[in-house]
């Protein structure tokens, strides 16, 4: 079985020195770093580069930039999302009948054209389907 | 029949263009009528669909917007393809536009539901290579 050396002064000093050297170095970065910042400040009268403040903008200014110009955002906006359905014409107003009288529509482009073809009367088929329905 | 609104020529030629998209695809024939109906709904739009010109093959919108009805109506043959419940499904969908007031909206979806659902399947296995 193995026995721990003891610890000698001279690897004790050796540590203190090792751990002495890396705060020294951890201090002297952290204090570059502020030190290279603080120049730059003092170079630009207090503010930084980017942080410079501009010329003030007039109430007129202001107004335009922060009330119209969002306004008008907001128009456009609006009308390229209800614009469509505006083009769109009239709608019907529920349970008013049309104006006119039967509208016949179908897709055989008008071969069908049932006003002629329709009985009055007619009793309908037995092995008719199909579906009912209210609004 | 009361005074009332028109259709508008846009809303005629888009409900055309529907019962035609849905006829080149099930073989069918898509007739839509807007009217009123003098007594039972159901049973004029029975007897419309039954004088029209092969009624077997034909499929009749009916819609009365004064009485706020809807009837879909097949003929014998039409029914393979639509079955009543994709009649109903039809409906629904043009229902729901009909209470807003849209009723050729309400149609032309209703004609792309019915034309899609009555598609009938190609059948490859008869074709040659």
């Amino acid at each position: 079985m193995a026995t721990l050396a003891p610890v000698t002064t001279l690897q004790v000093l050796r540590r203190a020195a090792r751990s002495l050297v890396r705060g020294v170095m951890i201090t002297a970065s952290v204090a570059c770093a502020a030190v290279g910042t603080a120049t730059v400040a003092v170079a630009t009268n207090g503010y930084e580069e980017a942080t410079q403040p501009g010329v003030g903008l007039t109430v007129v200014q202001t107004l335009l930039l922060y009330v119209a110009a969002p306004g008008v955002l907001f128009a456009l906006i609006a009308l390229v999302v209800v614009g469509p359905s505006l083009g769109k014409g009239p709608r019907h107003r529920t349970g008013t009948s049309l104006a006119t009288g039967p509208v016949w529509i179908d897709g055989a482009g008008g071969q069908h054209r049932p006003a002629e073809t329709v009985t009055p009367g007619r009793q309908g088929a037995s092995d008719q389907g199909g579906a009912s329905a209210h609004w | 029949m009361p005074t009332g609104e028109r259709l508008t020529e846009r809303e005629r030629s888009a409900i055309q263009r529907a019962a035609e998209r849905a006829g080149t695809g099930t073989g069918l024939t898509f007739t839509v009528c807007f009217g009123a109906a003098p007594g039972d709904v159901r049973a004029h739009a029975r007897s419309l669909h039954a004088g029209l010109a092969d009624s077997a093959h034909s499929v009749l919108v009916f819609v009365d917007p004064g009485a706020r009805a809807l009837e879909i109506v097949t003929g014998a043959e039409a029914r393979r393809q639509i079955d009543a419940r994709g009649a109903t499904l039809a409906s629904l969908a043009m229902t729901s536009k009909f209470s807003v007031g849209d009723l050729a909206g309400g149609v032309v979806d209703g004609l792309q539901m019915l034309g899609e659902g009555g598609r009938r399947p190609p059948i490859l296995h008869t074709s040659t290579p």
